[in-house]
């Protein structure tokens, strides 16, 4: 277990984080969490799906970003290769902690967390630096969002809108790959919903959710891109 | 008289009043304002149910899921586990390391390769127990794992399952299911007389709550009273003390020492002098009992046994004790009235096998529920020759646990002595002389019991089929040691993924399952 602290300017005071290094956090995730008010500018790189949390097996929207356990396709040569990044990456190294998630925190082992480099948190009067106001930024729109996000699932539950998805994919190099345990939204039974129901996805501020979701999983043929063109790489590197 | 058949009832509140009840309106829509059927549940107010069976069969995921049932709601409210299977201990010789499973799921390749010949023919797999060499779910129960997990949807499985289950609660939950959602209608009221058509078919039933309650065919599901086809009819019982000597269940429950002890995920079936003990595991506590033939055995030694096999937290005064006759009817359904559950018999507890008899008489009435009373005669004729033979199969398997014991007391000897055995089980031990069990030896539309159940408990037992027969038949040895070397890594796997019973049980009422 990481060690994670509330972030203090008197301890702290000299404390900086390289926001590069900290994205190095997802760099072994094939699905990252994410929230609906992000989904417009997820829909531009990244497969919105659905997915089960392993612990609890409850729904979480995901940005999926690999084929396989471990697998990150956006991880590049120690970056990530994407103009937009989840808020759950941009929020690295820092988490909230306390009943109303009013503390700051910081983990203290991540690799991003330097005395030398980096950007600072505190300036020289103890101040805020705009890096750590607009972290805090990113962790309350995540927090709101999964609020958002918990009840937008539930509704599309509720509706039975919610279908498994499997991937069938065959890979320049011949192998097959497939990938379960995905779920998105039924176009079919979202276009045949009763009237009221529609309504109230829309009057929910959710039908924009929806289509993202939906568009974005034309991503899924850049994403098998991605994984072509490290396949070719590999092979360049160490031969057939 | 052709009229036409709009109108169910069942009487009775246990298990197999409420099944029948719940798969009949399901499967007939009784909640839509358009369905031609009602089903009405008539139950005593002072009778008590049963409630002791509390292990069921893999159908029964089947039959929850056709009435409509989440399996979420289903496990959180009758404090319902999984079961893999049973293991079998002391059994073949009563010796404390002697066990041996019978698993839920088919040996390994099953339809393409009969692993128990190469088991049986090749010493390098001989020395490995037959169901571990060939079923990876005898290690997900020994170490006391789940057979899915919490991603995996209601009633998704990847190890098969069935449930252990509170049959009280079961009935309870039932009921609100079935009167709530499907619409089956419930009355409270005692029965008293039964009111017959003049060409002797049940009109209505008397009742001193409720008056007259009419219908065109009705379920008598009055446990072993058998209220209906038993009492009104005359519809002689068949003894089968004679094959089956269970005659006697002593009852209890135990609480577990702490709430997060393992939980079993497999029945343990433990063998006594004159008889067995179940031990089952639910989310709260133990349910255990001990069966056993008043012949063999006095009432105290019996209890003497299960307070030593329950060990400390034993409450004597707590145990209940239940008659048990072993046999059925000798018809289970004549003119309108059908029997189902314990009024249409019970043989004993082994295998689950009362409760996965009303799951298939359930779904048999509900399925070919006859229109008009001229296409009843016809459907009952079917339900008879069909239950007839199922009865006749049970009998069979259930009698096979007992004849390859080793065991020295007179109750286990007695049991393999020649006229105890029904003449079709001889059969096939002849022809099991020679082959393993296979799909050829169960060709009817209305067997119970798979061919490899049979492996599991002759080879479970001990049983040795003379392996020179078949030997130059085996030529398929490298597809064999492939099966055998793939069920190794799946136990390797799947017991390396899943979680451990108690964890799942636990996340299930804690965040539920998803539907998909």
């Amino acid at each position: 277990m990481s060690q994670t602290v509330a972030l203090d300017k008197n301890h702290h005071a000299n404390l900086r984080v390289i926001p590069q290094q900290a994205q190095q956090h997802g760099a072994e995730e094939c699905l990252m969490p994410v929230v609906i008010s992000e989904f417009a500018r997820l829909a531009a790189h990244y497969p919105i799906v659905i997915s089960k949390n392993s612990d609890t097996g409850q729904f979480v929207c995901s940005a999926l970003l690999g084929f396989e356990k471990g697998e990150n396709l956006f991880w590049k040569q120690g970056q990530w290769d994407a103009a937009y990044k989840p808020l759950n990456v941009q929020r690295q190294p820092f988490f909230t902690a306390g009943s109303d998630n009013d503390i700051l925190t910081i983990n203290q082992d991540s690799p991003s967390v330097s005395t030398t480099e980096g950007e600072r948190l505190f300036d020289n009067n103890q101040q805020e630096t705009d890096y750590l106001q607009n972290i805090r930024t990113v962790l309350t729109n995540l927090f709101q969002g999964e609020k958002h996000s918990g009840n937008f699932i539930q509704t599309l539950e509720q509706f039975e809108l919610l279908v498994p998805m499997t991937l069938d994919i065959k890979l320049d190099n011949g192998q097959p790959k497939k990938v379960e345990g995905l779920y998105t939204v039924n176009e079919q039974r979202l276009s045949e919903l009763p009237d009221e129901h529609f309504l109230s996805l829309r009057k929910l501020g959710y039908l924009g959710s929806i289509y993202s979701m939906l568009t974005s999983l034309g991503q899924i043929y850049a994403l098998i891109e991605r994984k072509n063109k490290m396949l070719e790489t590999a092979t360049g590197w160490y031969g057939s | 008289m052709d009229k036409k058949i709009k109108s169910v009832v069942v009487v009775g509140g246990g298990t197999a009043g409420w099944i029948t009840a719940g798969r009949i309106a399901a499967e007939h829509r009784v909640a839509n304002s358009d369905s031609q059927i009602s089903v009405t549940l008539v139950e005593s107010p002072t009778t008590k149910i049963i409630g002791v069976g509390e292990g069921t069969w893999p159908t029964m995921r089947a039959t929850l899921s056709k009435m409509g049932i989440s399996e979420t709601d289903f496990i959180r409210q009758c404090n319902a586990t999984f079961k893999q299977g049973a293991k079998f201990a002391r059994w073949v010789n009563g010796d404390k390391e002697d066990f041996y499973y019978h698993p839920l799921m088919l040996p390994q390749g099953f339809s393409k390769i009969d692993l128990a010949s190469y088991w049986h023919s090749d010493g390098q797999y001989g020395h490995e127990s037959f169901s571990n060499a060939v079923c990876f779910q005898e290690q997900l129960c020994e170490q006391g794992l789940a057979p899915k997990m919490i991603t995996t949807p209601e009633y998704g499985s990847i190890a098969n399952y069935a449930y252990h289950l509170d049959a009280g609660k079961f009935a309870t939950f039932l009921h609100d299911h079935c009167t709530k959602v499907l619409g089956v209608q419930h009355i409270l009221a005692d029965v008293t007389a039964v009111k017959s058509t003049p060409d002797g078919d049940i009109a209505s039933l008397t009742t001193t709550e409720a008056g007259d309650i009419e219908g065109d065919l009705f379920v008598d599901c009055t446990g072993f009273r058998s209220l209906l086809l038993g009492e009104h009819y005359n519809i002689p019982f068949v003894d089968h003390s004679d094959v089956l000597f269970i005659d006697t269940a002593l009852a209890v429950q135990v609480p577990y020492q702490s709430e997060d002890d393992d939980i079993a995920c497999h029945t343990i079936s433990t063998g006594q002098s004159a008889g067995w003990i179940w031990d089952i595991g639910l989310s709260n506590r133990r349910g255990i009992g001990h069966v056993y033939s008043s012949r063999y055995n006095s009432e105290d030694n019996a209890r003497q046994e299960l307070a030593s096999y329950v060990g400390d937290g034993f409450d004597a005064d707590a145990v209940r004790k239940i008659p048990i006759k072993s046999g059925h009817r000798e018809l289970f359904w004549h003119r309108n009235c059908v029997a189902v559950g314990l009024s249409a018999g019970f043989l004993e507890p082994l295998e689950a096998s009362a409760i996965v008899l009303v799951e298939l008489s359930a779904a048999m009435i509900a399925e070919q529920l006859p229109a008009r009373r001229s296409v009843m005669d016809i459907v009952a004729r079917r339900f008879n020759d069909t239950f007839l033979y199922r009865w006749g199969r049970i009998i069979d398997f259930l009698k096979l646990h007992y004849i390859l014991s080793q065991r020295t007391e007179p109750f286990w000897v007695d049991n393999r002595r020649e006229d105890t055995i029904p003449d079709s089980l001889k059969e096939l031990m002849e022809v099991w002389k020679y082959q393993t069990p296979g799909d050829r030896d169960f060709t009817s539309n209305n067997e119970v019991f798979p061919a490899a159940s049979y492996q599991y408990v002759l080879y479970g037992m001990g049983f040795k089929p003379d392996a020179d027969y078949s030997r130059y038949r085996l030529d398929e040895t490298e597809n064999a040691a492939d099966q055998f070397a793939k069920n190794r890594e799946i136990i390797g796997k799947t017991t390396a993924a899943l979680p451990r019973h108690r964890e799942l049980i636990s996340k299930i009422h804690q965040y539920g399952l998803q539907r998909i």
